[in-house]
């Protein structure tokens, strides 16, 4: 949470190069931060491969062989499990690699809406101040007091009773039935506990965006902008929106790597995605179960969880870098 | 009750407490009432019922009604796919039980897994159960589902999803629980239906509070295939489960538990006389009849018992894991063999009161067996502790006498409420039979039973038990204010005489026919404690006794040990009783750990932190798998014990 | 300033009014509650509850009341019966609740009949508050009686359960909180300055791969390893779980620990704080780091600087202050945390915390602890709001109050 200002460069002295190269240029200078991203990405695609590529079908259950251990082959078979099988004998290869497309997805889903929802309401609030920001704030601070979890339970009871009370856009579930490549069915209870996350964490993003613009709008180059009569949307989106960017993409970043442990966290405390729709958290909850006899089983679904994280976390620190003016360049991403 | 959480309270508490309160009419009350049939008026005290009648005029709904649901016929439609028998048999055939049993019990060996197996509503081994050969089985046999599926209708290439002729799928949705346990059982069903039968099967796995919820889920017939478990009992009961007039229908404000909407004449006589009687010999043949009509129907598919194990340290000596008496039950037997006097438990609940006639969770019966019990129940049987003999009818201590009565007399109804006798009065009579009284007289049964306690019995500040002390314990245990949940039995009295310090008699209202009527006691508070306010016990108003702490927190014992201090959300220290009737205990001390997560309590048993974990901590996950290896390695041991909670999938038979 | 405070505090107010009344109404719309376990019982075909038997526990849990005087009641303990005037009684049969909800029989015309809960056969009016069975009354939350507890520690008052956990929370998430602190800022500043160094390099994954551990992860690993694993090794192991032993115990190379001594408190501790401090070191760390190579970049550090000021100096005196403004305003976030605890590391360590006491509460149905337990954890939070508006505008001068 940087509150701080980081104060842009004026957009008018550098005319040679735009400002979104600079970034590029020093993004692609940040080792980690590259590795990490091409990491991501192989991670995703291959999992968008995975009908083709996995092994086994998703939900293939196979009693003969429960709690494989990695690189066993199956009793039956012959068939080879590279990271073991689970407590119905799942693959437990084609399942991680299915819910690396579905965990992703729904952290990038998750941080998308939140980092949208916080960064208009805190622009609002932090533009406008007066009675809007006074609305905006309380309402912040009022919805990040309610209990998570019991709401969370609420919704799941509503879509089992009465799905069409819940007013999901249908767009919405196809979006996410497209991104996940799961049935639709399995959508309908993932969009929900979408928009549950981001509409009960978009506070800290809102508080972060306000934060910011309430530096920006301080500085001279604002003030002459009003001077010179531009008018509140035009000082918005071409002064305060850029120079508040940096910030949100990395908050964006952090978002990303929080909803992934979240949906760990839910799914441990049994509020997350259910069985069978595969995702790192969930898988992850059920080697937990049963870790006292296979302790090799976190292990599978959780050095991929780690990982991304991880490299989500690298992403942000590079892209944090590259728009700050004031790093040596020579520096960012060097050697060492 | 259905879920581990309070599974089982009820069944060994009968007689099982003393002190903190015995059963007589507490909350966990025991015997099975016969009849549960609900009146559609709620309240017969209260004012009278407002009826809206809709006016016919058009065919809309009164504008009080909700309206979609008004004008159909609310689960008098046949369900369309398994309104049919031959559907609901091929379910049964096509569902491979076994594999089922190994997905989720995969370490045991093939003949332990083979004793869990169910085919009727009685687990294998229990009194009641019909002979295999008269039942209607359904071993798992593909090819004659298959057969049955074409037969009505649902044709299909294999391996695909099977449709009618209109082209619709044969698809149902399958709801349960979300716990693991189900979720691995349920998958490995969705694939047996469908891979062998072309059945498919949505699973959706609510949480508990849903499914079990008081309007919703089950309560509400909210399912097609629904599975959750019983808790078996030593007494099978299964009137509210499997009687016609127990149909829970929006029409009847959802009273009853046949959930499933099964109404066949023949089991509906057959389970009501079961339980009009106590003759033993009478209810087998009759509970017969039932089991048959149960598996022919094939309404609920029975599938397993589940398992638990009790785990504890190689030092201790005499440990007694048994399906139907918690391990704390002989604790008083309790040695350890390197000469110890401490142990620790491990339990997965905190109390949340020792005042069992509110409580009824398992901790609080377990820890009232430290307390002193009146009766054990090993084994599906009852087993005097601090009592000389159970009252039963063979002993020549409780008697079942033909009385008769007449209009105005006060009887026990088949609905299970006393009413004064009057025409339109429907009673069980001597015969077993159920009648209307009109006018005249009539014959029936009443029972009384003659309780006596072994001498000599102290609380544990040496002041001998008295009679005031049970008369104190009648008292709360049947006042409405006390917090008692369930009153009828207490209802069904018609009278209770102390006779002595240690001996009582309950006369029951003619017509009340509790089959464990020997079980059903009166316990004893200790009416000469002195509360920290200086009030004597007897003298606190019954409605604040749940919150006295001499009575939740710290009540006194008659049995083998006694608490010595309780610190909240940790630990509770048990010490030995010395003034204990049978003699002081050789353990001198059991502390009790909570342990809400059943892997730290593992954990904690591996490392030596914990002595004792009992079946209601290890649960029916991966942590029995876990206790059964490090008993196979010789670090504890570790009993098996077939659970009296049973699986099983219920049809529902008709659709909204 | 003053004026400021006291629209903010005034704001604050119906802030935490509003949280209480949606987190009491969310609670109370929730699937199960007190009336499941009713069901549960009638279920097991043991009990039979009558409509009688109901409404008496009904009203033991004050269900009979209708929700906002339910609500009224727990927030500042009125009404509790009509209001008595110089012996004269007010609205004694003003209706609030209803002791047993009315019935109506549905005819529809082909014949089918359905019974609904409508209305309310038999009202409960003030009067009856007072002349009923004696309830649970409690003075209200705001006059700081927690009252009674539903089901954890039934009919016996919320503070003794608060007591018994309060301690546990406030020594783990205090302990907890100050190391990461202790840790992270000085890892943050070395990282600052020596930015893109081996050190920074190490520092930054590290504190990456604390922020991407999910808790119950590590933890369980952690009992795996350090007490399960150790132990069988004959290594010396921590204690799985608990705050203190319930016996004396034997560690390899420390001998025999006491049970509830120093040492046994402080091998018990060391798991759950470990790992709350390994996955929140992170957040301070790279907010420090942030913020000093902000700083260090302003042109009044580069001044310090160019007037030879020495490098250390310069770092500690004219950089580290002002990049701990921001900081502080941060600290008070960490207020209401410390009251509710960690929920999944209490949960793995069975600590007698707070966070457990809510988990259990939710998962039982005990409204009022729950409600308790959420009540002050909405009043920490926004006085955390509050205190870091206030610190903010404190500190930052360019921040216009209005």
């Amino acid at each position: 949470m940087t509150t701080q200002a980081i104060v842009a460069e004026r957009p008018a002295e550098r005319p040679v190069e735009s400002q979104w190269s600079i970034v590029r240029r020093r993004f692609l200078r940040h080792r980690m931060a590259v590795s990490s991203l091409i990491l991501l990405v192989v991670l995703f695609g291959a999992s968008l491969l995975a009908p083709w590529i996995a092994p086994f079908p998703r939900d293939a259950i196979d009693l003969n062989a429960q709690f494989l251990a990695p690189m066993s082959r199956n009793p039956i078979s012959g068939a080879l499990h590279i990271l073991g099988t689970d407590h119905i004998g799942r693959d437990l290869f084609t399942r991680v690699l299915y819910s690396a497309r579905i965990s992703l997805m729904l952290a990038v889903l998750v941080a998308t809406l939140t980092s949208a929802i916080g960064a208009v309401m805190g622009l609002l609030a932090g533009y406008y101040l007066g009675w809007v920001d006074t609305l905006i704030t309380r309402s912040l601070e009022f919805i990040s007091t309610f209990p998570f979890l019991t709401i969370l339970l609420i919704l799941t009871s509503l879509l089992l009773q009465s799905p069409d009370l819940i007013p999901i856009p249908g767009a919405f579930v196809a979006l996410i039935q497209y991104g996940t490549g799961v049935p639709g069915d399995e959508a309908t209870s993932l969009a929900l506990i979408v928009l549950a996350l981001a509409v009960l964490s978009w506070t800290g993003t809102a508080r972060l965006m306000r934060g910011m613009v309430l530096s920006v709008r301080e500085q001279p180059f604002i003030e002459s902008a009003r001077a010179l009569g531009a008018s509140n949307r035009r000082i918005i989106v071409r002064h305060v929106l850029p120079n508040s960017l940096p910030p949100l993409i990395v908050d964006y970043t952090l978002a990303i790597n929080g909803v992934l442990v979240l949906e760990s966290a839910l799914s441990f405390l049994g509020y997350g995605v259910q069985d069978p729709t595969p995702t790192w958290g969930n898988i992850l909850a059920i080697a937990e179960s049963n870790m006292l006899n296979h302790p090799w089983m976190p292990l599978v679904p959780g050095i991929p969880l780690v990982i991304a994280a991880l490299a989500v976390n690298f992403v942000g620190d590079g892209v944090r870098d590259a728009f700050d003016p004031r790093s040596v360049l020579g520096g960012a991403g060097a050697t060492e | 009750m259905r879920e581990q959480t309070i599974k089982r309270s009820a069944v060994p508490l009968l007689l099982a407490l003393l002190v903190p309160v015995l059963a007589a009419c507490g909350g966990a009350a025991p015997a099975e009432p016969q009849v549960i049939r609900e009146t559609v008026v709620v309240v017969e005290t209260a004012a009278p019922i407002r009826e809206t009648v809709v006016v016919v005029e058009t065919a809309a709904p009164a504008p009080t009604a909700e309206p979609a649901q008004a004008t159909d016929t609310s689960f008098t439609t046949p369900h369309p796919i398994l309104g049919d028998l031959r559907v609901r048999q091929a379910i049964a055939y096509c569902t491979n039980r076994p594999e089922l049993i190994k997905s989720v019990y995969g370490f045991l060996s093939d003949e332990q897994q083979q004793t869990l197996l169910m085919d009727t509503f009685l687990p294998q081994g229990h009194w009641a159960l019909a002979p295999q050969e008269s039942l209607t089985t359904y071993p798992f046999d593909a090819e004659k589902g298959n057969a049955l599926l074409t037969e009505a209708g649902w044709l299909g290439e294999p391996g695909a999803v099977r449709a009618n002729e209109a082209g619709s799928p044969l698809f149902l949705e399958f709801t349960t629980t979300n716990a693991q346990f189900r979720q691995t059982w349920a998958s490995v069903l969705e694939q047996q239906l469908l891979n062998n039968c072309g059945i498919q099967i949505s699973r959706k796995h609510a949480p508990a509070s849903w499914w079990f919820g008081d309007t919703t889920g089950l309560s509400r017939r909210d399912f097609e295939l629904g599975a959750f478990a019983w808790v078996g009992q030593i007494d099978p009961g299964g009137v509210s489960l499997y009687a016609c007039n127990q149909i829970p229908f929006p029409s009847n404000n959802w009273e009853g538990q046949n959930s499933m909407g099964w109404c066949n004449e023949a089991a509906s006589k057959a389970i009501i006389a079961a339980n009009n009687t106590l003759n033993r010999e009478e209810r087998i043949k009759q509970y017969a009849i039932v089991q048959q009509e149960f598996t022919k129907d094939m309404v609920s598919l029975p599938l397993f018992n589940r398992l638990e194990a009790a785990a504890a340290t190689n030092n201790l000596e005499n440990f007694r894991p048994d399906s139907t008496e918690y391990v704390t039950a002989n604790a008083a037997e309790w040695k350890l063999k390197d000469g110890g006097t401490s142990l620790v438990m491990g339990f997965t609940q905190e109390p949340a009161s020792l005042f069992g006639l509110v409580e009824s969770a398992a901790v609080t019966a377990m820890i009232g067996e430290f307390l002193g019990q009146s009766a054990t129940s090993y084994s599906y049987d009852y087993q005097p502790v601090l009592l000389k003999s159970l009252p039963t009818i063979d002993n020549g201590e409780a008697t079942n006498a033909e009385v008769e009565v007449k209009a105005g007399d006060k009887v026990w109804n088949t609905a299970g409420e006393a009413v004064e006798l009057a025409p339109g009065v429907e009673v069980a009579t001597s015969t077993g039979e159920t009648v209307v009284y009109e006018s005249g007289t009539l014959k029936l049964n009443q029972l009384t039973t003659n309780f006596s306690w072994i001498d000599g019995i102290t609380w544990q500040d040496g002041e001998p038990l008295k009679k005031a002390d049970m008369e104190l314990a009648y008292a709360i245990d049947c006042n409405p204010d006390s917090g008692a949940t369930s009153l009828v039995v207490c209802n069904s009295f018609q009278n209770v005489s102390f006779t002595s310090d240690t001996a009582y008699t309950i006369t029951y209202l003619p017509g009340a026919q509790w089959p464990e009527y020997f079980a059903i006691g009166i316990g004893a508070y200790p009416s000469h404690l002195v509360l920290s306010d200086g009030r004597k016990l007897a003298d606190v108003p019954a409605a604040e006794w749940a919150t006295l702490p001499e009575i939740a927190e710290k009540p006194l014992s008659i049995g083998p040990y006694v608490i010595d201090s309780w610190e909240k959300g940790q630990r509770m220290v048990l010490k030995a009783n010395p003034n204990y009737v049978k003699g002081e205990p050789a353990v001198k001390e059991i502390t009790i750990k909570f342990i809400a997560d059943s892997q730290q309590a593992v954990s904690q048993l591996l490392t030596g932190d914990v002595d004792i974990l009992d079946a209601t901590t290890l649960g029916a996950g991966a942590e029995v798998e876990t206790v059964l290896k490090a008993a196979a390695e010789g670090k504890v041991q570790a009993t098996v014990v077939a659970s009296a909670t049973w699986e099983h999938v219920d049809f529902n038979l008709f659709v909204r | 300033m003053t004026a400021f405070l006291i629209r903010r505090i005034a704001q604050m107010v119906i802030v935490i009014l509003l949280s209480s009344v949606v987190s009491y109404a969310l609670l109370n719309i929730a699937p199960g509650g007190p009336l499941t376990f009713l069901r549960e019982m009638n279920n097991s075909g043991r009990t039979r509850v009558t409509a009688e038997d109901i409404a008496r526990i009904k009203a033991r849990f004050e269900l009979d009341l209708d929700l906002h005087i339910r609500f009224s009641r727990w927030l500042i303990g009125v009404p509790d019966g009509p209001l008595v005037i110089g012996g004269q009684t007010y609205f004694a049969d003003w209706v609030v609740g209803c002791k047993i909800p009315g019935q109506v029989r549905l005819r529809y015309p082909d014949g089918t009949t359905e019974i609904i809960e409508e209305g309310c056969a038999l009202p409960l009016t003030l009067q009856d508050l007072v002349d009923g069975p004696p309830r649970r009354d409690s003075r209200g939350i705001l006059f700081g009686d927690f009252g009674l507890s539903q089901a954890i520690l039934r009919d016996r008052p919320i503070t003794v359960l608060i007591e018994s956990r309060l301690p546990y929370t406030l020594a783990l998430m205090g302990a907890s909180t100050l190391l990461s602190i202790l840790i992270g800022v000085p890892i943050g500043v070395y990282s600052a300055v020596r930015q893109y160094s081996r050190f920074d390099y190490t520092m930054t994954t590290v504190a990456f791969l604390g922020a991407s551990l999910p808790t119950f992860f590590v933890g369980i690993m952690a009992i795996l390893v350090f007490a399960i694993g150790a132990k069988g090794a004959g290594l010396p192991y921590l204690p799985p779980g608990d705050a203190s032993a319930a016996r004396d115990y034997v560690v390899p190379w420390l001998g025999k620990i006491t049970k509830e001594s120093p040492l046994d408190y402080l091998l018990h501790f060391i798991m759950p704080c470990g790992i709350l401090v390994f996955t929140s070191v992170a957040g301070w760390s790279r907010f420090v780091r942030a913020s000093m190579l902000d700083v260090m970049k302003q042109d009044y550090v580069r001044t310090a600087r160019a007037k030879g000021v020495r490098e250390r100096i310069v770092i500690l005196k004219h950089a580290l202050r002002n990049a701990l403004i921001p900081f502080i305003t941060l600290l008070a976030g960490t207020l209401p945390g410390l009251f509710a605890g960690a929920i999944i590391t209490e949960t793995i360590f069975n600590w007698p915390g707070m966070g457990r006491l809510l988990i259990d509460a939710l998962g039982r149905f005990d409204y009022t602890v729950a409600m308790a337990v959420l009540y002050v954890t909405i009043v920490l939070t926004m006085i955390g709001y509050l205190l870091s508006d206030v610190l903010y505008t404190l500190v930052d001068p360019r921040i216009r109050l209005n």
